[in-house]
């Protein structure tokens, strides 16, 4: 994977996600890439933690009204809004209401065919031949054709470009791996064998949208995409207002006539234009935020669990923390319970300190979830006074004192190190930079779809983004393994010996995954959900 | 009634002092007693997290109820007492101390120091106090001691300019000039002739200052300037809370009250005493 450093100072944290307060403006984020964030929610039959929070008054109704717009209150974008660079939410959902994906990622977690119909691997795994949809054209009327779908990937995968995509394809595909069988066909040549090849096309990877062959940028200007929406305006400072796209591939959707975006600077505007009817819907709503919403009768809160995490990283090759039972200790001592509600609100799902989350289908199930046994952290330390210092920037502020309050309680002082985020992931990557170099840090990852997103980077021997320098040949293993095996028992046997390797060793400590919410008028509109990447998809959103 | 009644001499009463003066001392002092004492008065320990009650209401158990933490918003605000005044007095001290000091001499001298140090000063007077503080946290780290020479050193121009003014005035009056004749060296007719009748304006500023000073130790915090993450400091704790304004107003109401009655507090001595003194 590439050194994070192809673009702005937010860029080059693995998430745009700020820490435990998600940013409404960079919680996508990162330059990490495949960014998508994640999948979700597993479902409420599962147990997880997706539903909305009130239900609307009305029953969704047997024939979708048609016409209307649907006003959304979001942030102003802080970077031009450009889908091969873009990486905070609101230019995301402004680009995914005019342009389409290969593969969409649903708040299930499943690949729903959009511009592709079907894909299959080749090769072992090492090709993927993905099936255009036929009929679709551009809303300027370019028919989508395979030449279109690898000019767009050329353009993303291209090194000396400003793709904000490149690390979520790094060490799997690469410059020239992209060709075309026939007018209808893609092959993706890869560098390994890569069974979750098509999360990486998908929405999950969000910069991954199939624009003209002839794009240079300037998306705002000229807006021409396969989506169900035209862009009519666009101001940096207002918002912007879309109209429905006749020319859309998917018949009778949408069913709405428009979609008018405005921008809010402040979290707090936002949530009372909800509130006074002023917008119908948020498209980054804050968990945190919508309490004073719970009781009125018009907005409806949905939930979906998600992949995002706050990794609490510990230097394993550096005193304390090269003891692993110091390491485990501090495991023991979070009130991860605690944790969720305080700075998720309740969201979230428990972590256990591995990076298979509960949503991936892979993750094991029969490794007992950590909890606070102080009992336990006495014994691990036997006597030895614990204290360090934890840095970290301001998005991860309220999880820092969290920690900091808890560790507390059981006789480890923590010294907070609050820097910028320009400072945090600033120095050099490979020498200095406080977010790989600390004894101890807080680094928000958006989520990912899928778990090598995060193994690969994080924990593998060597891995760009290893802030905790751990290395275990047994889990670099499995980890090539994982990404290799086709099928399901192969893959969850190799997930098992990299989980219980992380939950061991504890190098990364996750308490919470991170899920989102998004609050909107349920009296007026149905068909509205949230995601746990917060993308925004208003085809099937109609008025009551 | 009779005209003995009348003419009877009053008995003697004490000197009244004024309700604002009495007001604003019992409310400063009230503060100053809570910033030495607050971990004897304060219910709960201002860090505790309490996740089973974040933004509790107001009630018997929180008198001003609990913020996102859970943590106890009445013990925040007493605990804020203290950052604030272990910054604002001493900064207010070193302002009055080195703005008199230039103002004094630039005043007495006149000429062409006169004209240069007051040229400085309308410079640094012109410069945003915020952005040369956000400059010097960022370059000195955050401290105590930080934020007292950043708030001392805004206020110095300010405090000179109104002695310099002051001094000129002074400088003119006969009484220096016989003083002069007299042979009295410049220092003697600085420090004997001159201070003496220039120390209300001294005062008045000191005053004005020590307002001004509460009021930016709080906005600095608030910044993100002050005091470390999760210190209950006042302005951090208004900053902090903000954004649940409309879930829990009372995290955001407590703390910028508290800001708002000691300001108002120093604000009626202040102007109290001033009377006093310029009618003296």
């Amino acid at each position: 994977m590439p050194a994070p450093s192809e673009r702005t100072t937010f860029a080059l944290s693995p998430s745009g996600r700020l820490g435990g307060e998600l940013s409404r403006r960079l919680f996508l984020g990162g330059a990490g890439g495949a960014a998508l964030a994640g999948l979700l929610a597993a479902c409420a039959g599962e147990g997880g933690t997706s539903g909305t929070v009130q239900a609307p008054v009305a029953a969704t109704p047997t024939a979708p009204k048609r016409g209307g717009t649907l006003r959304a209150g979001s942030p102003p974008p802080p970077t031009a809004v450009d889908p091969l660079t873009m990486y905070d939410g609101s230019a995301i959902a402004i680009v995914q209401l005019v342009a389409d994906y290969l593969i969409w990622l649903d708040r299930d977690f499943k690949l729903v065919p959009r511009l592709a119909e079907k894909w299959a691997a080749e090769e072992g795994g090492k090709k993927w031949a993905f099936t255009l949809r036929q009929g679709v054209t551009f809303s300027d009327g370019t028919p989508l054709d395979a030449e279109t779908v690898k000019a767009s990937f050329d353009r993303l995968l291209d090194p000396d470009g400003k793709s904000a995509a490149l690390s979520a394809f790094d060490t799997v595909l690469a410059k020239g791996g992209v060709s075309v069988r026939d007018a209808t066909t893609v092959v993706f040549t890869l560098e390994r064998a890569f069974s979750d090849f098509p999360y990486l096309v998908s929405a999950g990877n969000y910069n991954t949208l199939i624009l003209k062959k002839d794009y240079k940028g300037g998306f705002t200007e000229k807006p021409i995409g396969t989506g169900p929406f035209l862009l009519e305006s666009y101001d940096p400072s207002a918002g912007a207002t879309f109209t429905r796209n006749p020319k859309y591939w998917e018949p009778g959707r949408p069913y709405l006539d428009g979609v008018e975006i405005k921008f809010y600077a402040d979290d707090q505007a936002d949530l009372l234009a909800l509130q006074s009817g002023e917008i119908d819907v948020q498209i980054l709503s804050r968990a945190s935020l919508t309490g004073p919403l719970k009781g009125l009768a018009d907005i409806t809160v949905d939930q979906v669990a998600g992949t995002g995490l706050t990794a609490f990283t510990l230097r394993v090759d550096k005193p304390p923390f090269d003891d692993g039972q110091v390491r485990q200790a501090i495991a023991y001592a979070l009130d991860r319970p605690g944790v969720n509600a305080t700075v998720y609100d309740g969201v979230g799902a428990l972590g256990n300190d591995h990076l298979l989350a509960s949503l991936f289908p892979a993750a094991p199930k029969d490794i007992a979830q950590r909890a606070k046994d102080p009992a336990k952290v006495a014994a691990l330390l036997g006597g030895r006074k614990l204290s360090f210092t934890l840095t970290y920037d301001p998005p991860s502020k309220d999880y820092a004192l969290t920690i900091q309050n808890q560790l507390k309680q059981v006789g480890i002082e923590v010294v907070l190190d609050q820097r910028t985020s320009a400072e945090f992931y600033g120095g050099d990557q490979a020498k200095d930079t406080p977010w790989l170099f600390t004894d101890a840090n807080l680094v928000g990852w958006a989520g990912r779809a899928v778990p090598s997103q995060f193994i690969i980077p994080m924990v593998k021997s060597g891995g760009v983004w290893n802030g905790s320098k751990y290395a275990n040949p047994a889990l670099d293993a499995a980890a090539k393994a994982y990404d290799a095996a086709t099928g399901d028992a192969e893959r969850k046997a190799q997930a098992e010996i990299i989980a219980k390797a992380l939950n061991e060793d504890a190098p990364v400590i996750i308490t919470v995954w991170s899920g989102t919410v998004r609050a909107y008028n349920g009296r007026r509109f149905t068909g509205i959900a949230a995601h746990p990447a917060s993308y925004v998809d208003f085809t099937s959103v109609s008025q009551l | 009634m009779s005209a003995a009644t009348v003419l009877a001499p009053r008995r003697a009463t004490r000197p009244r002092v004024p309700v604002a003066l009495a007001a604003g001392t019992a409310i400063v002092a009230a503060w100053v007693v809570v910033a030495l004492f607050w971990p004897h008065l304060a219910p709960y320990d201002p860090e505790l997290q309490d996740p089973l009650h974040r933004f509790a209401a107001p009630g018997a158990g929180h008198w001003l109820g609990t913020d996102q933490f859970g943590r106890d918003t009445f013990s925040r605000m007493l605990a804020g007492a203290r950052p604030v005044l272990l910054v604002a007095p001493p900064a207010t001290a070193l302002a009055v101390v080195a703005g008199t000091l230039v103002g004094l001499v630039a005043g007495s001298r006149g000429g062409l120091a006169d004209e240069i140090v007051m040229r400085v000063l309308d410079a640094l007077v012109v410069f945003p106090a915020i952005i040369a503080a956000v400059l010097f946290v960022a370059l000195a780290g955050r401290s105590v001691t930080v934020l007292v020479l950043v708030i001392a050193g805004s206020f110095v121009p300010i405090v000179a300019r109104s002695v310099r003014a002051a001094t000129l005035v002074e400088r003119e009056r006969s009484y220096v000039e016989a003083a002069r004749l007299r042979g009295e060296p410049s220092w003697s007719l600085m420090v004997r002739e001159i201070f003496p009748n220039v120390v209300t304006t001294v005062l008045v500023e000191a005053t004005s200052r020590f307002g001004d000073a509460i009021f930016a130790a709080a906005t600095l915090s608030f910044l993100g300037l002050g005091q470390p993450p999760g210190s209950p400091d006042w302005g951090a704790s208004v900053s902090d809370n903000r954004l649940w304004l409309q879930l829990a107003p009372w995290t955001v109401l407590a703390p910028a009250l508290a800001i708002a009655s000691l300001v108002v507090g120093v604000a009626l001595a202040a102007d109290s005493l001033r009377g006093r003194w310029e009618a003296s």
